[in-house]
């Protein structure tokens, strides 16, 4: 089967919206109106740098991830939208970053991947980072805990499930199938430092540990240190 | 090696479907999330209920062949078998640890 690339001009990018629980129906509608091609989501939880707050345990906060994919020319346009109405340049409004896709496929439409091939050779400019790490159930607030001591964001923690293809019988039934998800995002600087740390602390090097998969960020918004609004970062 | 994360978007229940295809044709693992979607065809329910179908998101991290081996047994194995499609989206990866 031959694979077929993607009419002149045209790319896909993945819409990643972090925002509190209750909001994600809201966003659904909105990207629907809008006329969005495919939209999911999902909860998970995320956590506060606060040391009060983590004395008496309070630290948790719900989250949903909402997953949109945009065509590339219309990202822009549907960034200002959202940000029109859910105020992601807002402190604690949320985040919103988009990351661009290299192939796209309906499952009963199409017979093969269309590819992209403009962003096919992996950039490594990208100002951010979206740190994606799979690992066994209660090791995602360790991740966390890691990365906040490290001095980085913390993360959102998504429930999941996993399997793996080349494990022997026995060894099957150790491995918990309960997987947690973590996703961070971070400068593309400080994204290869944490890397190195996870990779030393959880031993991802070992296997039937965890993945760590690294993906170029290449719009955000709502992204705040210390209070200000870092620079919103351009293709 | 350059790698992509597989985001292959299934209605309920098919994920395991999706992932015996995938590991027959050399992905070695996959992570499932449980996800609601927005669809189009879904019709706005009654007394301005919405619909939001129930999906699985399955992450496959795999090679370039690999991916394409996955799309193309996917959509063998979805054509015939199920009502409802889905959808696969490929992002590129920058970095892999392992």
């Amino acid at each position: 089967m031959v694979n077929q690339e993607m009419p002149n001009g045209m790319s896909y990018s993945l819409l990643a919206i972090i925002v509190n629980r209750g909001k994600g129906s809201k966003i659904l509608g909105f990207a629907r109106e809008m006329g969005a091609k495919d939209a999911s989501c999902f909860f998970g939880k995320g956590t506060i740098n606060n040391n009060i707050l983590k004395m008496i345990e309070l630290n948790e906060v719900a989250k949903e991830i909402i997953l949109i994919v945009v065509p590339g020319e219309r990202e822009t346009e549907m960034l200002d939208r959202l940000n029109e109405k859910f105020h992601f340049d807002r402190p604690n409004h949320g985040i919103a970053f988009t990351m661009p896709l290299s192939g796209i496929l309906k499952i009963k439409r199409d017979t093969s991947i269309k590819w992209n091939n403009c962003s096919l050779p992996v950039k490594n400019q990208w100002d951010y980072t979206a740190l994606f790490l799979v690992v066994d159930k209660g090791k995602g607030e360790s991740v966390v805990r890691i990365s906040q001591e490290a001095g980085y964001y913390g993360g959102t923690i998504i429930k999941a499930r996993g399997s793996a293809s080349n494990l022997n019988i026995v060894l099957d039934k150790i491995v918990e199938p309960e997987k947690e998800a973590v996703l961070m995002l971070m400068k593309s600087k400080s994204a290869h430092q944490l890397a190195v740390l996870l990779r030393e602390e959880l031993h991802l090097d070992q296997p039937n540990t965890g993945v760590l998969v690294k993906i170029g960020v290449s719009r955000t918004t709502g992204l705040f240190q210390n209070g200000r609004q870092d620079g919103e970062a351009e293709q | 090696m350059n790698y992509f994360m597989n985001l292959v978007i299934v209605p309920l229940g098919y994920a395991d479907k999706a992932i015996t295809a995938a590991n027959e044709v050399g992905a070695t693992g996959a992570t499932i999330l449980r996800a609601r979607g927005a669809d189009h065809s879904a019709k706005d329910g009654l007394f301005s209920i919405k619909i939001e179908p129930e999906e699985e998101i399955v992450l496959i991290v795999a090679t370039k062949e690999v991916t394409g081996a996955i799309c193309n047994k996917i959509h063998a194995e979805f054509e015939k078998n199920s009502k409802r499609g889905g959808s696969i989206y490929i992002l590129p990866v920058q970095e892999l640890e392992e």
